[in-house]
C-alpha cells in the first residue's frame, strides 16, 4: 500500500483516485480549480459521488499522480503546491499525465519548482471510462530514473492496468487516435452530416466501435478532449488537429459531458 | 406508402447486390436481380441459394422459409422488367458514367413514385441523380459487407432529394431488419469519414516513432476496447483499399489536413505488402490466417 496524492481537474483525476482507493492505497485527493489554484487537497466535487477527503496527509506521498489538462494551470498549481507544501519531495515518484504536455514539458516545469526532481517523474496516459481497460502507458523522459519508472510499473500492475512504454510524446497512442475520431465527429455533427445518435450508432454498427464518438467524449469529457487537441496543435501546430468550433463551445457553454450533466447528450 | 411495397428491383448481382437480394428475399419481398448476363446471373443465384440453405441447415431458418426465400428471387437481364418494382436498390460497380447511364434508363422504365436507392459508397448521390428528370426520389442507400450480418445502413439524402423518399427507404432499411442512419451527401458519408483518423492518427504516431504498430495495435485494443487495433484492421481491408478510402476522401473534401494520407502507407501498398490477402502486410500471414 503506498500513499497517493491524486492532483487534477477531470475524469482522468477521478478514475484514477477511484481505482487507487479500490486498490487498497491511502489516496488524497486534490482537484484544481479553473484558476489552477489546489483546493487545499480537499476533494469537493459532490457531483462525483466520490468520498471527500476532508483532512491534510501529514506523512509526504510515495506517489504524486498529476493529471491536470489546462497546461496554463498546471504551472500555477506546482508553484502553488510548492509553496504551500514548504519542503522538496525528495523521494516521492511523480506519475504526470500527458493528456495536454508531454512528460519532458511537465519535468521542465516541475523542476522549476524544486519540488520533485526530475528524475523522479515519468509520463502516463490513457482515457477514461478505464474500469475495463488493461493496458496503461507509460511515457519515461530522458531523465527519468530506473526506481521512478519501476515504481511506475508496480503502481499500474497493481490497479491492474499493464504498464507498457512508449515515446515520451504530447498525448499517447490511445487518447490521440480517439481525440481526433472525436474532434472529426463533431466536425460531421457541426456541418450538419447527421445527428449526434445517428453519428455514433452509425461508428458502433459499421466499424465496431466500443462507443460513438461523441458519447465516448462525454464520458472521457469534452474540457479533457479539447486540452488534448489544443495541446496537439500547438506541439505539431498543424491544422490537422484544430478541435472543432462546436467543441469548443460545449466546453465555454460548460456541457462537458456526463461529468456536468450535459455535453452531446443530456444527461439526467 | 411503404406498405404498398412488395417487390423490389436489385441492380448488380455481385457481392453487395447479391447479399441485398438474399436481405429483401428473407424479409419477405418478391426480388427482381439484374444483371448484364445470365452466367453472371447465375452464378449469383447459386451462391445467394447456398446462403440461404446453409442458414436452414444451421437451424436459424426453417427450410420452408428458405424455400420460400429462394423462390422469390428471379434474375432477369432485362432492365425494362424493372418496371414491374416498387423500390429499386442498385449496386452495381463505382463508376459514375455506367451509374449515371442506368439512372437515365431508370427514370423512364418505372414510375416517378418508385424511389431508386443507390449502395454507392465513394460516389455524390446528388451527382448520379442530377442526370435523371425526377432527381427527388433518388436517393442513398449505403450497406455493409456483408450485407446479411452487417445491421448499418446509411439512408443519404442527395442535395435534391425528397423528405418523404428519405422516410421512405428509412422504413425500408427498417423492413429489411437493418438499422437506419440519416446523412448527407457528404463524402464518405458517416463511417467511411468519421473512421479515418483511427487509421491516419496510427500511421502518424507510427511515422513519428512513439510506438511500434503491434504495440499501438494492443494499446488500441486493450487500452481503448476496441476489437481491433488500426493496422490489425488494415491488413484485414486491405491495404490498398484503405489508402485508396483516405485519398478519395482527402481529394473530395480539397485536401482538408484531418484526412491527408500516409506516405508510409503508400510505400506499403506500392511494396505489394496488402494485409492478409497477399499473406502479408503490416503483420504476417501463415496460410490458414488468409
Amino acid at each position: 500500500m503506498s500513499n497517493v496524492w491524486v492532483i487534477g481537474d477531470g475524469t482522468p483525476a477521478y478514475e484514477i483516485a477511484k481505482l487507487a482507493q479500490n486498490a487498497g492505497h491511502l489516496v488524497f485527493t486534490s482537484f484544481v480549480d479553473e484558476k489552477g489554484n489546489p483546493d487545499e487537497l480537499i476533494y469537493e466535487q459532490p457531483r462525483w459521488g466520490f468520498a471527500p477527503f476532508t483532512r491534510r496527509p501529514e506523512t509526504n506521498p510515495d506517489v504524486i499522480i498529476e493529471a491536470i489538462i489546462k497546461k496554463s494551470q498546471k504551472l500555477t498549481a506546482w508553484r502553488g503546491y510548492a509553496v504551500e507544501l514548504q519542503k522538496k519531495l525528495t523521494d516521492t515518484s511523480m506519475l504526470v499525465s500527458t493528456l495536454s504536455a508531454s512528460a519532458t514539458e511537465i519535468s521542465a516545469w516541475v523542476a522549476r519548482t524544486k519540488m520533485v526532481p526530475r528524475q523522479n517523474i515519468i509520463g502516463w496516459a490513457t482515457l477514461p471510462p478505464m474500469e475495463h481497460s488493461s493496458a496503461i502507458e507509460l511515457l519515461p523522459t530522458q531523465f527519468s530514473n530506473e526506481r521512478v519508472l519501476n515504481l511506475a510499473k508496480e503502481f499500474f500492475t497493481s490497479l491492474g492496468k499493464e504498464p507498457v512504454i512508449i515515446k515520451d510524446c504530447v498525448g499517447g497512442v490511445l487518447p490521440r487516435v480517439v481525440a481526433s475520431l472525436i474532434n472529426n465527429a463533431a466536425y460531421a455533427l457541426m456541418e450538419g452530416v447527421a445527428s449526434a445518435a445517428d453519428i455514433d450508432i452509425a461508428m458502433k454498427l459499421g466499424t465496431n466501435y466500443p462507443y460513438g464518438p461523441l458519447e465516448w467524449a462525454d464520458k472521457i469529457g469534452l474540457d479533457q478532449v479539447l486540452g488534448i487537441l489544443e495541446a496537439l496543435c500547438e506541439t505539431y501546430g498543424e491544422d490537422r488537429y484544430r478541435p472543432a468550433p462546436i467543441l469548443r463551445q460545449l466546453v465555454y457553454a460548460g456541457h462537458w459531458g456526463e461529468r456536468t450533466g450535459c455535453g452531446f447528450y443530456e444527461y439526467l | 406508402m411503404i406498405e404498398n411495397i412488395k417487390k423490389i428491383g436489385v441492380l448488380g448481382s455481385g457481392t453487395m447486390g447479391g447479399g441485398i437480394a438474399q436481405v429483401a428475399a428473407q424479409s419477405g419481398f418478391d426480388v427482381l436481380l439484374y444483371d448484364i448476363n445470365t452466367e453472371i446471373l447465375q452464378k449469383a443465384f447459386s451462391k445467394i441459394s447456398g446462403f440461404i440453405n446453409r442458414a436452414a441447415e444451421k437451424g436459424k431458418i426453417t427450410r420452408d422459409e428458405a424455400d420460400i426465400a429462394i423462390e422469390r428471387i428471379i434474375t432477369t437481364t432485362h432492365l425494362p422488367n424493372m418496371a414491374g418494382c416498387d423500390f429499386i436498390i442498385e449496386a452495381v460497380p463505382e463508376k459514375l458514367e455506367l451509374k449515371q447511364s442506368l439512372y437515365q434508363e431508370l427514370d423512364t422504365i418505372t414510375a416517378p413514385k418508385v424511389i431508386l436507392a443507390t449502395n454507392t459508397s465513394t460516389l455524390s448521390v446528388t451527382q448520379i441523380a442530377s442526370v435523371t428528370k425526377n432527381p427527388g426520389r433518388v436517393v442513398g442507400m449505403h450497406f455493409f459487407n456483408p450485407v446479411p450480418l452487417m445491421k448499418l445502413v446509411e439512408v443519404i439524402g442527395g442535395a435534391i432529394s425528397d423528405e418523404a423518399a428519405i422516410q421512405i427507404t428509412v422504413e425500408m432499411a427498417k423492413r429489411l431488419g437493418k438499422t437506419p442512419v440519416v446523412t448527407k451527401d457528404v463524402p464518405g458519408f458517416i463511417v467511411n469519414r468519421v473512421a479515418r483518423p483511427f487509421y491516419l492518427e496510427a500511421l502518424r504516431l507510427l511515422e513519428e516513432g512513439v510506438a511500434d504498430y503491434a504495440t499501438i495495435d494492443r494499446l488500441i485494443r486493450e487500452g481503448g476496447g476496441f476489437n481491433m487495433g488500426p493496422f490489425e484492421l488494415m491488413d484485414l481491408i486491405g491495404l490498398d483499399v484503405n489508402f485508396a478510402a483516405s485519398v478519395s476522401v482527402y481529394e473530395a473534401y480539397f485536401h482538408e489536413p484531418r484526412y491527408r494520407p500516409s506516405l508510409l502507407q503508400q510505400r506499403m501498398v506500392e511494396s505489394g505488402r496488402l494485409g492478409r490477402k497477399s499473406g502479408r502486410g503490416w503483420y504476417e500471414y501463415g496460410e490458414g490466417e488468409k
